[in-house]
């Protein structure tokens, strides 16, 4: 166990020392600049001068390490763009983000595990058929156009739910509020997990339904009920918590386009507005945090797979 | 599911080509001629679905859309498909340290959300169709490696190869003749997925108005034109998303039906 959490550590370090290097040098050699420069009313010595503060007059591999250095100690610099620390504006956004995904990632397993376990176990049904038509569907739809039709329906139309923001108030808001403003990005960012999940659970217990222990299960007299849900279920676990970890960038990514859809103050968008004006502490910072949530996930999604399979523990 | 002769996926997708290929003889209007005296028009006979937000005749726009974005997932998707199989080859076949160190760098680059890493690629050319390509193909090709490696490393320990191996065939001549065709049923199938990722990687960068610029028309550029007036035209929203769902959901099908195992066992 030891010398697996390490060579997992081991592992992370090495991916993020990969990313920062590739993002950094991606961000840098790109031509334009920071868009704090772009300013045609700048002169040429405003323009070193800034040039100067924000230490990008330096050659390339001093400024990153400069930059690698800092961030080791938690310091991730000056954003351009809010010209506040990177990593306060960063802990600002994560929450919004976290709860966005985490509850999108509930909701899609809610919806997928049990369709899946339900469909798998009468292949050919009408559940099975209409899920597996809708998943299709699902995994096909831009996740900004799903966002803009539920706004469409459910806000504009219908006006059942708020069309975007986190809460209607200045301050907070109740839980109540907070929930409604969730649902529809929530659900709009949910919908490709869910048909994912939904495919592979389905996969997964059709396989089982062809295996030894099954029939073996069977044979014993296990209801058929307790067969499908604990049985034919832990079996899929295993595979769910690769998906998972699978998905994860993924869903960070399709969170910065939920979180623009629905002007949601998340890191995604964050991301997407840092890159946009080339704000390369802000660019780092994100990305640095992303691929550590990415990293970590993967880890937990290792130790799931271990609890859930106890023969992967003796390899 | 029973096996067709034609599958449904490779038929939509087939008519769908066909259809934005000749797309200008169906129908000549010019997609970029503004009539600013004609916004938002519903259905008529010299506009059959109407007109957008700046008067210009939606049917020639998806079909124009239709080519870009079609064209644009192609050529990305060969991109990702290319460097990836490369990368995936290489590491396959070669093993060891080699493959080590460059399956752990598709490892890095699977952790970063692509979107972030587009958006700064496309700094690199500024906007413009070949620059949208490179940036999807080059945040893209990480699954083709994967498969690409796994089934390299496969084909490798195979007695064959051992047998070319010993009559002296060069490493450029294994890896063409004895493994590549072992490698291409697969390389199919992640490649069709890959025209799917690609759609919908052009549609979200040029949500965001950095992927293909207007006047060009893409059914991503159609879609973010349309989120501007959703309060006055909510219709012009619809279609190329539509069209966008219906593209990629048959992708993904003739994926399926290409797969050599089959349909039922596979997610």
């Amino acid at each position: 166990m030891t010398r697996f959490l390490l060579s997992r550590a081991l592992h992370a370090i090495l991916v993020l020392g990969m990313v920062s290097v590739t993002t950094f040098a991606i961000m840098h050699l790109a031509p334009g600049g920071p868009s704090v420069l772009a300013d045609p009313k700048l002169s040429a010595a405003e323009r070193a001068a800034i040039v100067e503060q924000l230490g990008l007059d330096a050659p390339l591999p001093v400024q990153f390490t400069r930059w690698i250095t800092r961030a080791a100690r938690g310091d991730l610099g000056t954003s351009f763009l809010y010209a506040a620390p990177t990593a306060q504006a960063i802990a600002d956004r994560v929450p919004n983000t976290l709860v966005l995904a985490g509850a999108a990632l509930l909701l899609a397993c809610l919806i997928g595990v049990p369709t899946g376990i339900a469909a798998g176990a009468a292949p050919g049904g009408t559940l099975d058929r209409w899920a597996l038509r809708a998943s299709v569907a699902g995994i096909a739809v831009p996740v900004f156009w799903l966002g803009i039709m539920l706004i469409l329906v459910f806000a504009v139309r219908l006006q059942w739910l708020p069309a975007g923001g986190i809460t209607a108030d200045v301050d907070g808001g109740g839980l109540v509020d907070r929930a409604r403003h969730l649902i529809l990005p929530a659900s709009t960012l949910a919908l490709a997990s869910a048909s994912e999940l939904f495919r592979y659970t389905r996969a997964a217990v059709r396989e089982g339904r062809d295996a030894n222990w099954w029939r073996v299960a069977r044979a014993r007299g296990v209801p058929r009920r307790r067969l499908l849900w604990r049985h034919a279920a832990r079996h899929a676990l295993v595979t769910l918590c690769s998906v998972l970890s699978v998905q994860l960038p993924r869903l960070v990514g399709g969170a910065a386009i939920t979180e623009t859809v629905f002007s949601w103050p998340g890191m995604g968008r964050l991301g997407v507005e840092a890159a946009l004006a080339r704000d390369y502490p802000l660019v780092m910072g994100v990305t640095l945090v992303v691929t550590l949530g990415v990293v970590l996930a993967g880890v937990l999604s290792d130790l799931g797979q271990l609890a859930a399979d106890p023969r992967l523990r003796r390899a | 599911m029973t096996a067709r002769v034609v599958p449904r996926g490779l038929l939509g997708l087939v008519v769908m080509t066909a259809v934005v290929t000749i797309g200008p003889w169906l129908w000549p209007a010019n997609p970029n001629a503004i009539d600013l005296t004609n916004i938002g028009a519903g259905l008529s006979p010299a506009h059959p679905l109407g007109t957008d937000e700046t008067g210009r005749d939606v049917l020639s726009r998806l079909l124009g859309g239709g080519r870009v974005t079609l064209v644009v997932a192609l050529l990305a998707m060969a991109t990702a498909v290319t460097l990836g199989s490369l990368i995936g080859g290489i590491a396959g076949f070669r093993g060891g340290r080699v493959e080590a160190v460059l399956m752990r760098g598709v490892d890095a680059a699977l952790a970063v959300p692509g979107l972030f890493i587009a958006i700064c690629l496309l700094a690199f050319a500024g906007p413009g169709i070949p620059s949208v390509v490179l940036a999807i193909g080059l945040t893209t090709w990480m699954p083709t490696a994967r498969v690409v490696r796994g089934e390299v490393a496969r084909v490798r320990r195979e007695p064959y190869i051992e047998a070319a191996s010993a009559l002296g065939a060069t490493s450029w001549r294994i890896l063409w003749h004895h493994v590549r065709p072992q490698v291409v049923p697969l390389l199919l199938v992640t490649s069709t997925l890959g025209v799917a990722t690609a759609i919908l990687t052009e549609a979200a960068l040029s949500f965001l108005g950095i992927g293909i610029q207007p006047p060009t028309p893409s059914w991503g550029n159609m879609l973010a034109g349309a989120q501007g007036t959703l309060s006055s035209y909510p219709w012009l929203a619809v279609l190329p998303g539509l069209l966008i769902l219906c593209a990629v959901a048959s992708v993904n099908a003739a994926a399926d039906a290409l797969r050599p195992t089959p349909v039922d066992s596979s997610p």
